[in-house]
């Protein structure tokens, strides 16, 4: 495996160059790489906690000035190491029988942010309490929190370095066509190892999931000739608040093979690097790290990010380049197809509160969430809306009519005081009517009484009708329907029997015939 | 407001407010348990039909068993049409189903419930309580002391559910003494007096107002308090001569259009009630600011109608 995994570097390396000029000092500083990455458990183990500085040591780390920490992680990535320290200092005052615990406890802690594996352990030994509880502190949402990490909980497949950044699809395609065509002997396993050694094992633990850029289109990858993985996450460093904001991460993923795929992030187009002339300059990429170097994990800090590659691989490997534009950004969609019936609102934040109270009765109101904020955005106090008037149209009531069981329509005729019918289309028929002259927004008891309003009005519209009322003349009940009706033709819907309760409050003679 | 509306009933006979219809309650002499409800617009003689004075004339439940003679205890006035006598009446009779009364405030559950006349005058106050009946302004005359106390005793707790008018007549009867028939005789004698004692008074305050209303409209046109527009009794087009209130008080000569006044009725108590009305109960007269009843109003305005106005 080693000579395989030898000559693909040295592939890869001399590629642009005759692979015949083999450096073996060079192979030789790789195999012994690839030494001290088997033993990196062990040299974990012992390493000084002061040196497992945050982002370095997460493998995925960069130079100062590349790394991507958003504020507002950094400020409670600090605000937990001050309360270490208090921590340490309090711990000196601690009684000697709680010691033991405590010390454990502080220990958990400070090793807070280990290598990928160092945490993977963490996180099944603690498995809340201590990563839960760090992730707690950095986003503040217990809930996701805990999903996050049961859904990681579910997975037993193996877990590995998915922190490196390594060459997307093509370009392993391309690498592993060539070791064929070096090595035509070596078998599927060999070349899965090799596999493995350069992309690592796709990592499924709490950390490295947290990494993975949001769930996209992966077909790229499918004529990855071994597995379908290709970390091609050009994006090594995502801000918290976007690993917690997608949910592709969050939820339970089939795992139906090992290499579980680390989709890409980005829309096709733009990950795949062409190869086919120009290998030989796309791969040449120009080295970050002195190399003479080897690099000491237990020593030093990479500087590698720059550049986006591997940290483990080595200094004289070549570097893959990305496009440095590859970052995951989602669009936002305004509510409504028609942009033309849609208004766009500016405000600064602090008013958007007045505006949603103001206008959310007439206005839809959608708020454009700005994508992924990976910089800080320019005008932070500006916010975008989107309104779209709200439609009411008389439709919709007569649908929601329709949909009411025709015990409900009865219930509702009963009470506003309409005639009974048998068929519920004459029910509804009468309830439309009768929201055409009453007001249907209030309930059906104060519709009643909008009947009786309106009957009211009625009779005053009409000065022999009152008069009579009003010398206490009795009025059959026919006579006074045919004069109502007359008047105003709703009143055919009502019932008699509301026709007589109205008349006895109005105190009106009715009689029968 | 000022020309009379224009009234599609005149082709029929002009209707006309009573000048009395009363529903009364009978009390058996002799069987102080048996009661009878009734209705008519003359009550002595219907009393006389009940005892079988006057030989024409129904009465067919009291001539049963030895329930006569009758003693008419109570009587409520002032029903402005027969219809809503006859209602109330059915409605007293049936206490245990009217639809005036709520069925959660009935005190006659069933039929054959309600014998006594607790429950009698229960069911009637009842009724007097119901918006329908309270815009006749009804008067409840009473002609017995005992009838008195139980009225008072209110036993159903159903004044609290309105105000309701009552008097007592003076020379009120107590408790008869059946020991034998003459006294018998004498008690239903003196209630008779008594309640023709109590028509004519009604009868004699009828006639004494629409005498003075009538001397009023003789004089010819009078403007309308209201609107001035003037009207006029002595002529012979019918235009002339609309529906007229009178304000009732002796010393008031206010006189207006109905229609006018019952404008004039109607804001103020929509305007009092917050809610429409077609009847008002009442008022106070524009001029002499003295209450005035709308039944009452009604009443003469269409007997002056009737007799000097088509």
């Amino acid at each position: 495996m080693s000579i395989l995994l030898l000559s693909v570097r040295i592939l890869i390396q001399m590629e642009p160059f005759d692979v015949v000029g083999m450096d073996l000092r060079r192979a030789r500083r790789n195999l012994q790489l690839v030494g001290e990455l088997e033993n990196e458990d062990d040299n974990l183990e012992q390493r000084n906690v002061a040196d497992t500085q945050v982002p370095e040591e997460m493998g995925f780390s960069s130079p100062p000035e590349s790394v991507f920490v958003s504020t507002q992680v950094q400020s409670r990535l600090d605000d937990v190491e001050q309360e270490e320290s208090v921590k340490g200092l309090l711990k000196r005052f601690k009684y000697e029988d709680e010691e033991p615990g405590e010390s454990k406890k502080a220990h958990g802690i400070k090793r807070k942010k280990p290598t990928q594996k160092r945490k993977h352990k963490n996180i099944d030994e603690y498995g809340d309490s201590k990563g839960g509880k760090l992730l707690k502190q950095l986003s503040g949402k217990h809930k996701k929190v805990k999903d996050m990490i049961n859904s990681q909980r579910k997975k037993t497949s193996v877990r590995g370095h998915s922190q490196y950044d390594t060459y997307n699809a093509e370009e392993w395609g391309y690498i592993h066509q060539k070791i064929l065509k070096r090595f035509p002997q070596s078998g599927a396993s060999e070349m899965k190892q090799v596999f493995h050694h350069i992309y690592g094992e796709v990592g499924c633990d709490l950390w490295s999931a947290s990494q993975q850029p949001p769930e996209g289109d992966d077909s790229v990858l499918e004529p990855v000739p071994i597995g379908k993985a290709a970390g091609n996450h050009e994006v090594n460093v995502l801000t918290l608040s976007q690993v917690m904001s997608d949910k592709s991460i969050v939820e339970p993923e089939d795992d139906e093979n090992d290499d579980s795929t680390i989709p890409d992030s980005t829309d096709d187009a733009s990950i795949v690097i062409p190869i086919s002339d120009h290998v030989e300059t796309q791969f040449y990429t120009p080295r970050t790290t002195p190399p003479d170097e080897i690099i000491d994990l237990t020593q030093e800090s990479f500087k590698v990010v720059k550049s986006l590659i591997s940290p483990l691989k080595d200094a004289d490997t070549p570097l893959v380049q990305v496009p440095a534009t590859r970052t995951s950004t989602v669009r936002f969609q305004p509510p409504c197809a028609d942009p033309a019936k849609c208004l766009t609102v500016k405000l600064p934040r602090r008013q958007v509160a007045l505006l949603k109270e103001k206008l959310s009765s007439k206005f839809d109101i959608a708020e454009e969430n700005g994508g992924v904020l990976d910089t800080e955005v320019e005008d932070l106090d500006q916010c975008t809306f989107y309104l779209q008037p709200k439609v009411r149209s008389p439709i919709k009531e007569v649908s929601k009519l329709a949909t009411q069981s025709a015990q409900k329509l009865r219930q509702s005729i009963k009470i506003i005081g309409l005639k009974p019918s048998r068929s519920k289309s004459q029910m509804i028929a009468s309830l439309e009517a009768a929201s055409q002259v009453l007001d249907s927004s209030v309930t059906e008891l104060e519709q009643r009484q909008l009947i009786y309003e309106n009957l009211t009005t009625l009779v005053q519209a009409c000065p022999s009708l009152l008069e009579r009322i009003y010398t206490f003349q009795p009025i059959s009940v026919e006579d006074l329907l045919a004069k109502l009706i007359k008047a105003n033709p709703f009143v055919d819907q009502i019932d008699e029997v509301t026709i007589r309760t109205w008349a006895d409050l109005q105190g009106i003679c009715l009689t029968n015939s | 407001m000022s020309s009379s509306p224009v009234n599609e009933t005149d082709q029929c006979e002009q209707h006309r407010v009573p000048d009395f219809y009363c529903c009364y309650l009978l009390q058996s002499i002799c069987k102080r348990q048996s009661f009878y409800i009734g209705s008519t617009p003359n009550p002595v003689r219907r009393l006389r039909q009940h005892n079988g004075i006057l030989a024409r004339g129904g009465a067919y439940r009291t001539k049963r068993g030895n329930t006569r003679p009758w003693e008419m205890i109570l009587l409520v006035h002032g029903f402005p049409c027969k219809v809503a006598a006859l209602q109330f009446e059915h409605a007293w009779q049936h206490g245990y189903k009217t639809h005036y009364i709520a069925e959660d405030v009935r005190i006659v559950k069933n039929r054959n419930g309600g014998r006594s006349l607790h429950h009698k005058l229960g069911v009637m106050k009842l009724l007097l309580t119901h918006v329908y009946f309270q815009h006749m302004s009804l008067r409840i005359e009473i002609f017995n002391l005992e009838t008195q106390r139980i009225w008072e005793q209110d036993k159903f707790q159903t004044q609290n559910y309105g105000h309701i008018v009552s008097s007592i007549m003076p020379g009120a009867l107590g408790v008869p003494d059946t020991s034998n028939s003459e006294n018998v005789k004498a008690f239903e004698c003196s209630n008779l007096e008594l309640i023709r004692s109590f028509y004519a008074q009604c009868s004699e305050k009828d006639r004494l107002r629409s005498m003075r209303y009538e001397e009023r409209l003789a004089n010819g046109m009078i403007p309308c308090s209201i609107c001035e527009l003037p009207f006029d009794y002595t002529s012979e087009e019918e235009v002339m001569k609309p529906m007229v209130g009178f304000c009732y008080f002796n010393g008031c000569d206010f006189v207006a259009h109905l229609s006018c006044l019952h404008r004039y009725f109607v804001d103020d108590e929509q305007l009092l009630l917050g809610k429409q009305v077609l009847i008002p109960i009442g008022g106070k007269c524009p001029d002499c600011t003295r209450s005035i009843k709308w039944t009452t109003i009604v009443k003469y305005s269409t007997l002056m109608k009737t007799l000097y106005g088509s």
